[in-house]
């Protein structure tokens, strides 16, 4: 026993450091993580200042940071970025609202009962694989170019998507989990409203979450297309006057209202069901 | 000779696959588990077993036959037949005190009721102090626990489990039966278990009911005369090991028909696959 131990440490084992960071897959120190996510923008913010400042690129085609950054003060300070910001986030509110409304529990019928699946689906996935930015021309041409338009193309940019997800998320909910309700003495209702519509509701969540980043694509497209007023508009007003510092401002705003949506529904998500492993620890 | 509560009359079950043979997965099934016996079925996996509790439940209908509860035939699931699955199937969004109480509650019992009862129970499957966790906070075993007590909280005349513990590691998996059969023996529950590991049946049982595969039958009944309370000494006992060994070359037998069978359905699939590439290459 002894001289098999002893063999057994003589064989070439190095260590293993906790830092090494070109081990495949193996976690690194918070600390470690947050200078290498600092990293990535700092260089990208060096390149940037760089190339404007030494002038190799026309600041028409590429402003610098700190002229964008003053742009945007300007645009704040004058009212007009924050009337196309709130103009494009009721725009999506309302058309996503709607949309949310009527496809969750479409959605959840369809992934319950056959029947509605079978009148639903032909017609649904038609329309769903039809590009909605093919139907901004008729859509212009019933609604006009006011806010109605773009109501609509949020409500079927995302009504369609929805209602196939949503259905797919009822009808992965495990077949045991509503058995077990009826043999704990449920009838049919009881396993609708307190077990089938309570396990939907994470996947619900995380579907409503993605379909509403979609959604802001959706605008965009129809702000760019035509609008008087939003983001997208005011992008395409910039590039019409050649003010570049504009274009990135509003792209700035944009992403950063992407991200605080999506942060805000993880929110929502841990506040509302706290129980669900998606709402963290 | 104490009352027959369930009855499991010539039950037979046939599975009909779109496209495929009909599946006979159970033929002729006789049984019965008297008033406040702990009754296991075991037998080999594929041989029909979650078919027949699943019959038992209410949740699928026999092709042939029927289930007398109390003398009275079963036709759907009901809060009298309480069934704890192999699968968690704990609500998730409920806390362990909700998913127990969750029957009592559908049924318009009183909050006092269901508090005295919840708070018995929650004692009894030794989870005192989880009342207010939710389920994915709690180990394998702990919801296992749960879903006991959640079946229980019903009263229901008999307790239905499909492999409960079949997904728990081998040493929690003893301590649980130990626990489900202090429980039954305190209650004097009647119980229907089902299972395919042969120590697992015996240990729990009153009577233990071998299973054929193919025809999914009945294949013999073995009394298992050890007093209770049993504990977990009864394990290495000889009668026990002699008991086990006679049930294990039952069911090994069966095992090997099962084996065969998924060899020549893949072989069959292979064949089916290989023509058609023929077909389409040929
Ligand atoms: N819904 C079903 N449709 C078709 N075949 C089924 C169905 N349920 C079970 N079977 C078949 O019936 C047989 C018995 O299955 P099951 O009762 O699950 O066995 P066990 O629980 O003993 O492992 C298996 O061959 C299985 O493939
Ligand atoms: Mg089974």
């Amino acid at each position: 026993m002894a001289v098999v131990s002893e063999h057994r440490c003589e064989s070439k084992t190095r260590k293993w450091s906790d830092h090494d960071v070109f081990q495949p897959k193996r976690p690194i120190p918070r600390n470690l993580y947050l200078t290498f996510s600092l990293t990535g923008f700092f260089i990208l913010l060096t390149a940037w200042v760089t190339v404007t400042a030494a002038h190799w690129i026309d600041p028409m085609f590429l402003p610098s940071p700190w002229s964008i950054l003053q742009e945007g003060w300007r645009m704040a300070a004058g009212g007009e970025l924050w009337e196309h910001t709130v103009a494009s986030v009721t725009t999506i509110l309302m058309g996503f609202a709607l949309a949310a409304v009527v496809a969750v529990p479409l959605g959840i019928l369809m992934g319950s009962f056959k029947f509605v699946e079978a009148l639903v689906e032909p017609l649904g996935n038609f329309i769903r694989y039809l590009p909605v930015s093919a139907m901004i021309p008729l859509l212009i041409l019933w609604l006009g170019i006011g806010r109605m338009e773009k109501v609509a193309v949020i409500f079927i940019g995302t009504f369609f998507q929805l209602i196939f997800l949503i259905a797919d998320v009822s009808a992965n909910i495990p077949r045991d989990l509503l058995e077990s309700a009826y043999t704990l003495g449920a009838r049919k209702r009881d396993v609708v409203w307190r077990v089938l519509i309570p396990a939907a509701m994470p996947g619900i969540f995380d579907n409503l979450r993605m379909t509403l980043g979609w959604a802001w694509t959706y605008l965009i497209v129809a702000e760019l297309v035509s609008a008087q007023r939003g983001l997208g508009y005011m992008i395409l007003q910039s590039m019409r006057g050649l003010n570049t510092e504009a274009i990135f401002v509003g792209l700035g705003v944009i992403g950063f209202l992407g991200l605080v949506t999506d942060q805000s529904f993880k929110l929502l998500t841990r506040v509302l069901l706290p129980w669900s492993e998606k709402a963290g620890y | 000779m104490a009352e027959k509560k369930l009855i499991i009359e010539n039950v037979s079950k046939v599975f009909h696959t779109p496209g495929g043979h009909p599946i006979e997965a159970l033929t002729d099934v006789n049984a019965y588990v008297e008033e406040g016996e702990f009754v296991t079925i075991v037998g080999t996996s594929g041989c029909g077993k979650s078919t027949l509790l699943r019959i038992v439940a209410g949740l699928d209908a026999p092709s042939g036959g029927r289930i007398l509860l109390d003398g009275r035939e079963v036709g759907g699931p009901g809060a009298d037949r309480g069934m704890v699955f192999q699968s968690y199937t704990l609500y998730e969004w409920l806390t362990v005190y909700d998913n127990i109480a969750f029957g009592m509650r559908l049924r318009g019992a009183s909050p006092s009721e269901i508090h005295d009862k919840v708070r018995f129970l929650i004692d009894k499957v030794g989870l005192a102090g989880f009342d207010d966790v939710y389920p994915r906070f709690l180990s394998g075993g702990m919801k296992q626990r749960v879903a006991i007590a959640r079946a229980m909280a019903n009263d229901p005349k008999i307790l239905l489990l499909d492999e409960p513990f079949g997904a728990l590691d081998a040493q929690t998996r003893t301590i649980m039966q130990e626990l489900l059969l202090q429980v039954a023996e305190e209650q004097k529950i009647t119980v229907l278990f089902v299972t395919h590991d042969i120590d697992e049946a015996i240990f729990l049982g009153d009577a233990v009911y071998v299973m054929s595969f193919r025809p999914g039958t009945i294949k013999e009944e073995v009394k298992i005369d050890v007093p209770h309370p049993r504990d977990h000494e009864v394990r290495t006992s000889p009668f026990f090991t002699e008991i086990k060994r006679r049930i294990t070359q039952s069911i090994r037998e069966e095992t090997l028909k099962a084996v065969e069978a998924s060899d020549a359905s893949a072989r069959g699939l292979s064949r089916r696959g290989r023509s058609w590439l023929a077909r389409l290459f040929g």
